[in-house]
């Protein structure tokens, strides 16, 4: 029964990365289409309605068809139009692509149809959408209306003119009033476009939602307590779902301190969060949050935390307690940027694999594995439900994500099986020291997995959305129910 | 043409009839591009109806350098019609980035670049209009071609008019003064500008309003028999056909009222005023009494039939109606009041004058 229900929870559930991120909207889906396994990029348009392209890799060969179909969370089937058909991409295998209109915000699912060998099937891939960005004005198009403007300026003055002395009137009042009139209507076209970019930019784009956040000391603990921003409108907070069993995942971040924690509502408008041993100072506060309609937010704010108050028998008004899933680190990246190693103080390490420059909006997969220094992988053990999370920064706080993994899910998940089914054997090995435990355990493990001895592996699809210096933090749990955080400095190139 | 000089049966040069012809093209596939939104609801910027418009307004405005390189005297109407193609060209250039960075929004005044388009649009039809009313002011003759211009400009006005476009909205205050200023403009200036000589030129109004009501009604009855569905959800509204417009407003017998005061020349600037306002509240005051109890019939099951495809039954695939199709809307937050039918009143009387002026330009250019 346990093993079904961990078959079920790694199998069933298919593994997306879809938040309302911090300038990083494209949402990447792997998972099973029923028999055919597929990995899909959805790219949604910059400005709703508009176009989202949607690229699928079927990873079997035996697929005739693949088609997609947007439908808006809450429709019934009966205001579906036809599905479109996604057309294959020359030169690739098995890779399909298609463009879908999307005419409202909101949260949609995302249904992609395949057709093969094996019989029709469909995945679905829930999506949130909302005006993001406004592309800037091309040049070339900058000038054309320059120019057509000009000439319609002057070209209404003339008339003007013209027909005036047609009229046997003087051509002078005729066009100066040409040039009030013209000259009005196109400042009055300038400062319309103006209010709406103006409108758009401020109202429109999904921008990440400020809110208040206030710390305060509760006992011997340091509890940080979030509000929404009244002043702003926004969704309530009373109609949330958790994510991963967590109403709101919330993230510290400094320079040299990173925190990953649970708060827990205190009421409709109102969550409480215990803090971790971090340091004192300013902090980034960033913020998941999933409604009820399936659309995500990311909530934002800054905060100065106050020095961690004396462990003591103080009286804590609060009941108050951390969330088991909370991880910290103040680990100080002490390799260099651009390296590929992070070591953590008991020899393990975390490597990220792969090498080679990142360009953004490159398809990615960034592929963690963590092993001792001699290159023993050490066992990770689920961590809220996933293998691995990671955040991802760009260093002017311009891009912030929160990313889940794919991975080679038939490896690693019969690794946790495995773990959980045969318990007794490896307390059997274990040695019982802190340290030395993960290596005893490894051992025992390399001699009778050895083919799965590498799936300690967490691969995240990303497509980084803009060149610039960034800091991914890769959270792993080992057996021993630590989590680690591996920080890695790197830079994102220019698109191809 | 070259030459000034044409005898009584010269006829309307060949570079008139095709502007006036492309004018009406560009007209209909602004009606055609709207039912296509309503229901296929998915078009490329080339799609048949955006490709019909555009090529006919490059049509009228190669039309207008045609005329300005072969004309001794470099007509006005020609210089607006290059006006008006070059004024419809940049909106085409602005409205697909417009659409993707700030997303898409129909109707005409939505937005700068519906506005540059509808600004080059109007300026077409004046130039096609000023055009043929000089050819017809030399030669003392009138050519149909002037009231089927005039025909498509109240087509196109009337569909600028998107926010209370359907009967249900027409016990509404705000119909009848968008009405008010929308209409009453053209009708008495295509009557003012006609030499009365001839019955053509007497009721070119009503010819005009004729014309109107006989394209609308023609897609009115051909448009629901070409089958098409919606290829963009949601779909609230299950259509299985070309969307038909609405059935035309009924302005032929307000412009023959229109036609009856307009013929008089040669008047006092008092008598002018007088006239000209009278003009407005003859129409404001016969329209309503048409389409207000006319509104009535469209929502009726008794106009649920393919000649005026009304009864509450054909709407776009994006309106959730419910069961509003045979009500009446508007009756709260627009109703009719006495306040809303003197600014009615108010705005006809204005837009009856700038038309009377506009007709009398008209009615005097020669070149």
């Amino acid at each position: 029964m346990k093993k079904l229900a961990l078959y079920l929870l790694l199998f069933g559930a298919p593994a997306f990365a879809a938040f309302a991120h911090v300038g990083s909207p494209n949402t990447f889906f792997q998972g099973d289409a029923g028999p055919y396994p597929i990995r899909a990029v959805i790219r949604p348009p910059g400005a709703v309605p508009g176009l989202a392209e949607i690229s699928i890799r079927v990873q079997t060969d035996d697929v005739e068809r693949v088609s997609v179909l947007p439908g808006l969370v809450g429709d019934s089937a009966a205001l579906r139009p036809p599905p479109d058909e996604a057309k294959r991409v020359p030169g690739e295998p098995n890779m399909f692509s298609a463009e879908l209109w999307l005419m409202d915000s909101g949260a949609y699912g995302i249904e992609i149809r395949v057709e093969g060998k094996k019989g029709p099937a469909t995945a679905t891939v829930p999506v949130t959408v909302a005006s993001i960005a406004r592309q800037p004005l091309p040049a070339e198009l900058a000038f054309a209306l320059g120019l057509a403007g000009l000439f319609l300026f002057v070209a209404a003055i003339f008339i003007a003119g013209k027909a005036a002395r047609d009229l046997d009137r003087s051509p002078k009042i005729a066009m100066s009033g040409a040039a009030v009139i013209t000259g009005g209507m196109l400042a009055g076209f300038g400062a319309w476009w103006n209010q709406i970019d103006r409108d758009f930019t401020s109202n429109v784009i999904t921008k990440p939602v400020p809110i208040n956040v206030a710390a305060r000391i509760d006992g011997s603990r340091r509890v940080v307590e979030l509000t929404p921003d009244r002043d702003k409108p926004g969704p309530k907070w009373s109609s949330l779902v958790p994510d991963h069993g967590k109403l709101m995942h919330l993230f510290l971040i400094s320079k040299t301190g990173f925190a990953h924690i649970h708060p827990v509502q205190q009421g409709p408008d109102r969550f409480d969060v215990i803090v971790p041993p971090l340091p004192r100072g300013e902090y980034e506060v960033y913020g998941d949050l999933t409604y009820e309609n399936g659309a995500s937010q990311t909530v934002v704010a800054k905060i100065a935390l106050p020095e961690p108050p004396p462990a003591g028998d103080e009286a804590q008004n609060s009941p108050l307690v951390a969330d088991e899933d909370d991880s910290w680190t103040i680990d100080q990246v002490k390799d260099a940027m651009g390296s590929r190693v992070f070591s953590f103080s008991d020899g393990v390490e975390m490597r990220w694999v792969g090498s080679g420059p990142i360009h953004a909006n490159d398809e990615n997969a960034l592929s963690f594995t963590l092993a001792t220094k001699e290159g023993e992988p050490v066992g990770i053990v689920p961590y809220m439900g996933m293998l691995s999370h990671a955040a991802v920064r760009r260093d002017d706080a311009q891009v912030f994500v929160h990313l889940h993994p794919i991975g080679t899910y038939s490896m690693a998940s019969s690794e946790v099986i495995d773990r959980a089914a045969a318990p007794a054997a490896a307390a059997a090995t274990s040695t019982g020291a802190a340290g030395g435990d993960e290596h005893a355990h490894h051992h025992h493990h390399h001699h009778h997995h050895q083919q799965r001895a590498v799936a300690q592996t967490v691969s995240f699809p990303y497509a980084f959305p803009s060149a610039g210096n960034y800091r991914i933090w890769v959270q792993m749990k080992s057996k021993d129910n630590s989590v680690r955080t591996g920080i890695f400095d790197f830079e994102v190139l220019g698109p191809k | 043409m070259a030459s000034e000089r044409e005898t009584h049966r010269a006829s309307l040069p060949l570079s008139h009839i095709v502007a006036s012809i492309a004018v009406a093209l560009a007209v209909l596939g602004y009606l055609w591009d709207y039912s296509w939104d309503a229901t296929i609801g998915k078009d490329s910027f080339w799609s048949p109806p955006h490709f019909l418009s555009w090529a006919a307004s490059v049509v009228a405005g190669l039309c207008g350098v045609w005329v300005l390189i072969r004309s001794a005297t470099r007509p006005i109407g020609a210089w607006l019609l290059v006006w008006g193609g070059v004024a419809v060209q940049a909106a085409a250039l602005l409205d697909p980035w417009w659409q993707t960075a700030y997303g898409f929004h129909g109707g005409s005044w939505l937005g700068p670049p519906q506005a540059l388009l509808t600004a080059g649009t109007l300026a077409l039809h004046a130039g096609a209009l000023l055009l043929i009313a000089a050819w017809q002011n030399r030669t003392g003759r009138v050519s149909p071609f002037f009231s089927i211009s005039g025909g498509m400009l109240l087509a196109f006005l009337v569909s600028l008019n998107t926010e209370v476009a359907w009967p249900n909205l027409y016990h509404t205050g705000l119909f009848y003064e968008v009405m008010a200023v929308l209409i009453p403009v053209a009708l008495v200036a295509i009557s003012r500008a006609t030499p009365n000589g001839t019955r053509a030129g007497r009721w070119s109004a009503t010819f005009a309003a004729l014309v109107y009501m006989g394209v609308i009604c023609s897609l009115v009855w051909l448009f629901p028999l070409y089958p098409a569905k919606p290829l963009l959800g949601p779909i609230y509204f299950p259509i299985d056909h070309l969307l038909p417009p609405i059935f035309p407003l009924i302005l032929a017998v307000p412009a023959l009222a229109i036609d009856r005061l307009a013929q008089k020349r040669d008047l006092s600037l008092g008598t002018e005023w007088a006239l000209a306002a009278a003009c407005g509240l003859v129409f404001l005051a016969i329209f309503f009494a048409i389409e207000w109890p006319f509104a009535s019939f469209m929502l009726s099951p008794s106009a649920d039939n393919w000649f005026f495809a009304g009864g509450g039954k054909h709407w776009p695939f994006y309106f959730e109606v419910g069961d509003g199709a045979t009500k009446f809307w508007g009756l709260t937050k627009i109703p009719m009041t006495v306040g809303s039918a003197v600014t009615a009143a108010l705005l006809a009387i204005g837009s009856a004058r700038l038309g009377w002026w506009w007709g009398d330009w008209m009615g005097a250019v020669r070149r």
